[in-house]
């Protein structure tokens, strides 16, 4: 690859890790965290090349070039392989993970490591949980405040991975959790029981994407333990479909 | 010319593209590819951009005033160096390279190149968060990457040959009046495409055995603590994760035993198919065929010993 050529994909590379910063689709991809250190990764790469271009129109390629071949600093044909970002970013822009991911490693279940199990919930009625902080609190006391009263929870609808315990409808409200990127993604799960029927016609998304709820209802005492492979109950009282959240995932 | 080329023919592909990331599985893949390129390369740049400082601002003759002159002292001194440096396994490569090429002894930046990703705060933070109820687990694994790191370096003093790194990895930046931000800048710019490339490469790998590796083969294990060991490391390297977020994937496995897990979180940070491109572009590929075994049996043996110290016989059994 020659110099000029390294320039010009340099600035892409950097180019599309601006884009995606501004635009906000670096969410379906890293935390939010990263917002910072991609745009600074961008904002380098762009000033780099830019610098390198002004360099060698002023003047010839320095001749002891370190660390090139001796071929006016051509690049191994490797470096082609930074195009295959630049055209995932520029034309598919790939999209978050969601049901599919449940298949592969991917359906991995998240640790439960956030809360203490006896923190008191937020106040108000039916307070709106994350799933992961559900199932963190189930896991360490499947007796606690969160089975004492109502709360909602958001997800997507996914059909259970494991047999459902009795009284649950096969159906499991999911949502993925990523510590650093959607390459280290797992899956936080609830069963979903109907005692009065107000699931009946609520089928997991198809080929157009996955089917986002919040349900409002109460977690079922006992579930939640290692014996359920930490996927509790949550007995619906009511639900109400919505947006697919922004960002997707829970941290 | 090609680029445009490759650009153009891209675009005019644009909807057999998209159409062929209807396959649930490509799409899943696709997404985690695109991942792992946009949370490594900061952690490049962030490598290059030392790596460029180093070339630019320190001489060789202040790094051989920090480090012992012998290599068997300088190994330990350069691991330690790993400490405060936090940044993935892919910024240290850039910069493991740039020592070499300032006159560091190889297996002085070898151990640092193993040591920095896997025993900085950072990450004993996360494992200390993902394993609440084993805090163990972060003396374990700062036991266990420090002695792989230390123990690579070791061997690489009595068996490594100098020809096995490429030439290109040890040219000094050039003394010729060029000012030094000018070197600074080039020094980025050209670690950046060197080992962008192969970032990209290792990627792909990482990427596509995330989606191919069933979950089955981590269910039923937990009986077979020698086959779990094997299982586990041979996971380290296939799935590449960084080493921040290793630990909440080790943890989510709660079926298994401590021990399998520990293999898992210290040969991740030393060796994967990520790091083995990297090292392949950035060393040559006569040293990555060397290395990368080499430090997979060492990371093994340095953590099976670390978990049979720390956890005693329970770590094998649950």
């Amino acid at each position: 690859m020659t110099r000029d050529t390294q320039h010009v994909l340099l600035v892409l590379v950097g180019g599309v890790l601006i884009k995606i910063v501004l635009d906000g689709s670096y969410l379906r991809y890293v935390r939010s965290w990263s917002a910072t250190p991609v745009l600074v990764a961008g904002v380098v790469l762009v000033t780099v090349a830019l610098v390198a271009l002004v360099r060698d129109l002023r003047g010839p390629p320095p001749s002891g070039d370190h660390g090139h071949d001796l071929s006016h600093g051509r690049a191994g044909p490797a470096a082609w392989l930074l195009v295959l970002p630049v055209l995932a970013l520029l034309l598919v822009v790939p999209p978050a993970l969601g049901s599919g991911a449940l298949a592969g490693f991917g359906a991995r279940a998240a640790p439960a490591v956030v809360t203490p199990a006896d923190d008191p919930l937020p106040p108000g009625e039916a307070p709106a949980l994350g799933l992961l902080d559900v199932v963190s609190r189930t896991a360490a006391n499947p007796h606690g405040p969160v089975t004492e009263r109502d709360i909602t929870v958001a997800g997507f609808v996914a059909p259970s991975a494991a047999t459902p315990p009795a009284g649950a409808t096969g159906l499991d409200l999911a949502r993925l959790v990523i510590s650093c990127c959607a390459a280290d993604a797992s899956a936080v799960r609830l069963h979903l029981a109907d005692p009065t029927g107000r699931l009946s016609g609520v089928t997991p998304g198809g080929a157009e994407g996955d089917r986002w709820i919040t349900i409002r209802g109460r977690i079922v005492g006992g579930t939640g333990t290692a014996a359920d492979g930490h996927v509790p109950t949550l007995s619906v009282t009511t639900w109400w479909p919505i947006a697919t959240p922004d960002p997707v995932y829970e941290y | 010319m090609a680029l445009c080329a490759t650009l153009l023919l891209a675009t005019l592909l644009q909807g057999p593209l998209v159409g062929l990331l209807d396959a649930s599985t490509v799409r899943t893949g696709a997404t985690v590819f695109v991942a792992i390129c946009v949370q490594a390369l900061p952690f490049l740049v962030l490598g290059t951009l030392l790596s460029g400082a180093l070339a630019a601002w320190v001489s060789p003759a202040v790094l051989r005033r920090v480090l012992p002159a012998r290599p068997a002292l300088a190994v330990p001194v350069a691991g330690a160096a790993g400490l405060v440096l936090p940044g993935c396994e892919c910024a240290s490569v850039p910069v493991a390279r740039r020592l070499i090429g300032q006159g560091v002894p190889e297996a002085a930046a070898l151990a640092f190149l193993l040591a920095a990703p896997a025993i900085n705060p950072v990450v004993l933070v996360a494992t200390a968060v993902a394993f609440p109820d084993h805090p163990e687990m972060v003396g374990a694994r700062l036991l266990g990457s420090a002695a792989t790191a230390v123990g690579v370096g070791w061997i690489w003093t009595r068996v490594g040959r100098p020809g096995w790194i490429a030439a290109r990895a040890r040219r000094p930046p050039p003394d010729d009046g060029t000012p030094r931000w000018a070197v600074f800048s080039e020094t980025v710019r050209h670690d950046v495409v060197d080992a962008g490339g192969f970032l990209v490469l290792g990627g792909l790998a990482a990427a596509a055995f995330t989606v191919l590796v069933p979950r089955s083969w981590v269910d039923g294990l937990a009986g077979h603590v020698v086959l779990a060991v094997a299982v586990m490391a041979l996971l380290a390297v296939l799935l590449a994760l960084c080493s921040e977020a290793d630990a909440f994937v080790a943890a989510s496995l709660s079926a298994l035993p401590l021990l399998p897990r520990l293999v898992f979180l210290v040969v991740g940070p030393a060796v994967d198919v990520k790091l083995i491109a990297l090292q392949a572009g950035t060393f040559g590929r006569a040293f990555a065929l060397r290395f990368a075994p080499l430090t997979v049996v060492v990371a093994v043996s340095c953590a099976v010993l670390a978990g049979l110290l720390v956890f005693g016989g329970q770590g094998a059994t649950g």
